[in-house]
């Protein structure tokens, strides 16, 4: 990612950031005036609703020019094919450098509709040009192939423009070739335990862009789910990762079924406990999705309830447990516990008494204008201060 | 609330953190703008402890599961309807799960502020949530009612117009947008069910398929009315774009059915060209930003719809389609300023 595109992420990060302090009340219109003025963002951006519309259509339109493109000047063969797919991809990669750089666009959809049209482009023309090898010279069989060339053009893709789609698609593929090895479940556990620490250590990363932190963030998701997958005692049982690979293997028994059952069960609370400790939301969420899956896992084996009661007991269980959490943090010392609050912190719906009492900071800020109903308290005992205040009170 | 809670608790700077900041731009931005006297003390601790991760959220996991809990519990009893009756008796599971929407909805009704014709701040977190549970049991009672014992006999259908009637009732009452969008949804299924089914008779010099566009149609004009009704009477106005937006979709959709085939393919693609044209100039006159969509997306339709069978050749439409789609794109970027919402400053 070029250092322009990082700074104006770095910019759009605090601004966002500081637009919700504001519609939670916290602070006042001059204090988000003057922070948006010392935090300028020059990028030319739209908003979710006309970002869905132009990636639309910019979508369809690169496909539409490439498939004209085709009928135009027919390919013969594997290989022309994949030159003229490759060529495209290049050709919708440079256009997404010139909407990212000298266009100044960001977050405008089409720049994403254009990069994701160049992946998908450049992964069909690769598939393309190593089936027009001689079949006797391919290294590896089709599916192994497309794998790692989705793997490397997301990779590469995903670093240059910091898109989680791309990102969580690179990871997906990733995991997908360690399938393809043959040694896929192994692989699994290992890669998912390298990985889940160094995504937790890199999106916190400051020398990292925004976008690349919260790619980390999804890659990690990623390798949860893929690491209690390759545990999973159900997944062992059906060998749903063998089966996965391209050749296909006779069944062998899988050691370890024990180990298996204990992953099951134990892998959620050592997320959630761990998310609790670290406080770590992807952690915490994921060991609460995941105690869910082990439940249903734990039925799927041992069946003691009917459905429909079993599903209303959960449903109860839920709405207890949600209750009960909330009324646990905020039962706790000055409102939280641990650093974990049942508010919402940033968020316009947010109605709390908390929120309603750190409202009234936000007259006292060096920057804000006192009310006009309100005239100035004028004592002659001293002045108000606190943060560089400017104002006599 | 009720509830003992201190507001100091946000505002401490008790570091408890493993190491390490969620933001450290934020982090950064927090400590310049204290510098700079922009924010105030009790400001810097309380953005400083959130962008270090210092201070974490649970409210999400918490709508989650309340989230997750009502969903489980009106599956786990439409199940029970179909699997349990043997067991527990009809009666019985009618009168269990009717007790326990009469107990969601007295707690409901218990909590709520009196009505007004604005809208209100929900009295309790969970007051949605419980709300829907309860409306969401009391159909699926009363569409029990109506499967095992019949009262309505022939009229079957009506049971719909009638799970329509309460959920709308009991969206005004309570403030919900989401019942009454529930209730909009029930009042199209009760007339696409009684149109093709109890009303046939009414209906029949069209086929099935007219009735329905016919029937959405008319919902749809309906649902834009009673938006405008809303809005005129100051009548929960936040429900507004709920009806307005079911209704076009509707409207447009009632239309775009129409654009494959038949006698009137080439009227209906007119239609929904012009209808669709219309409503994205009109709502961006009014800065209504998912009209403009609905209109945008129908009007294009409508337009490679009318090109494809006008050119009738693979190489022109597509030349056409790119070009047009580009044209959209530079549409877009010149209008985007006119929804405020929309963009991004």
């Amino acid at each position: 990612m070029s250092p322009e595109c990082s700074a104006a992420e770095r910019a759009r990060e605090v601004r966002d950031e500081a637009r919700g302090w504001r519609r939670a009340g916290f602070v006042n219109e001059e204090v988000l005036r003057r922070t948006l003025s010392l935090f300028p963002d020059d990028r030319q951006r739209f908003g979710p609703g006309f970002r869905a519309l132009a990636f639309l259509f910019a979508g369809f339109a690169c496909l539409v020019m490439v498939g004209l493109a085709l009928v135009l000047f027919e390919p013969r063969g594997e290989f022309a094919l994949g030159i003229q797919l490759c060529f495209w991809a290049v050709v919708l990669a440079g256009l997404t450098e010139l909407q990212r750089g000298p266009w100044k666009r960001a977050d405008a959809g089409a720049e994403s509709a254009t990069a994701y049209a160049s992946v998908i482009l450049a992964v069909l023309g690769l598939v393309a040009l190593t089936e027009s090898l001689p079949a006797d010279t391919r290294l590896f069989g089709t599916v192994t192939r497309t794998i790692a060339v989705l793997f490397m053009a997301c990779a590469v893709a995903a670093w240059r423009y910091g898109d989680a789609v791309l990102f969580a698609l690179g990871a997906l593929s990733g995991f997908a070739l360690l399938v393809q090895t043959g040694h896929g479940r192994i692989l699994w556990i290992l890669a998912g335990g390298l990985l889940i620490p160094a995504c937790l250590k890199a999106a916190r990363d400051a020398r990292l862009s925004p976008s690349h932190r919260r790619g980390a963030v999804v890659v990690g998701a990623v390798a949860i789910v893929a690491l209690y997958a390759a545990a999973h005692v159900w997944s062992l049982d059906q060998r749903l990762i063998e089966w996965a690979h391209e050749v296909n293997t006779p069944p062998a028994p899988l050691p370890f079924r024990w180990l298996s059952i204990l992953a099951t069960a134990l892998l959620p609370p050592l997320f959630l406990g761990l998310g609790w400790r670290l406080r770590q939301p992807l952690l915490l969420y994921s060991g609460l999705l995941l105690i869910g899956v082990s439940i249903a896992t734990m039925r799927l084996y041992h069946s003691i309830l009917p459905l429909s009661l079993a599903l209303i007991l959960i449903g109860a269980a839920c709405l207890g447990l949600a209750l009960g959490m909330r009324r646990w943090l905020r039962a706790g010392d000055q409102g939280e516990r641990d650093g974990f609050t049942a508010d919402p912190l940033f968020d316009d719906t947010n109605r709390t008494e908390a929120i309603r009492a750190v409202v009234a900071v936000a007259s006292f800020t060096p920057a804000a204008q006192p009310a006009a109903s309100r005239s100035a308290f004028e004592g002659g005992g001293g002045s108000f201060g606190g943060g560089g205040a400017t104002g006599g009170f | 609330m009720g509830e003992a809670y201190s507001p100091r608790g946000l505002l401490t700077s008790r570091k408890v953190t493993s190491g390490g900041v969620i933001s450290p731009d934020i982090a950064a931005a927090v400590s310049r703008l204290a510098r700079e006297g922009v924010l105030a003390p009790e400001q810097t601790r309380l953005f400083g402890r959130v962008a270090r991760g210092d201070l974490v959220s649970f409210s999400k996991a918490i709508h989650g599961l309340l989230y997750l809990g009502v969903a489980a519990l009106t599956t786990g009893v439409g199940l029970l309807f179909r699997d349990e009756i043997a067991n527990l008796g009809p009666i019985t599971l009618a009168l269990a799960v009717g007790l326990a929407a009469g107990l969601c909805l007295t707690f409901v009704a218990r909590k709520s502020p009196p009505f007004t014709k604005a809208a209100v701040d929900a009295p309790h977190f969970a007051f949605d949530y419980v709300l829907v549970l309860g409306a969401l049991l009391a159909a699926a009672d009363l569409g029990f009612i109506e499967t095992r014992f019949s009262p309505l006999g022939q009229q079957w259908a009506y049971h719909l117009l009638l799970v329509s009637l309460a959920y709308s009732a009991l969206a005004l009452r309570f403030d919900s947008r989401t019942l009454f969008g529930l209730g909009l949804t029930s009042f199209a299924a009760w007339r696409g069910v009684a149109a093709t089914s109890v009303e046939r008779a009414i209906f029949g010099f069209f086929d099935d398929t007219s009735v329905i566009r016919l029937n959405a149609l008319g919902c749809g004009l309906l649902f834009i009315f009673v938006g405008r009704l809303m809005e005129r009477h100051g009548l929960k106005v936040h429900f507004e774009p709920t009806a307005t937006h079911l209704g076009w979709l509707l409207v447009l959709q009632s239309i775009a059915w129409g654009i494959a085939d038949g006698p009137s393919a080439a009227l209906h693609r007119l239609a929904l060209v012009a209808v669709g044209g219309g409503l994205a100039w009109f709502s961006w006159r009014g800065a209504r930003f998912a009209l403009f969509v609905f209109g945008v997306l129908a009007a294009y339709l409508g337009l490679i719809v009318i090109m494809a069978d006008a050119v009738d050749d693979a190489t022109g439409i597509l030349f056409l389609s790119s070009l047009s789609a580009i044209a959209v794109i530079f549409a877009l970027a010149s209008v985007h300023r006119r929804f405020p919402k929309e963009a991004e400053e």
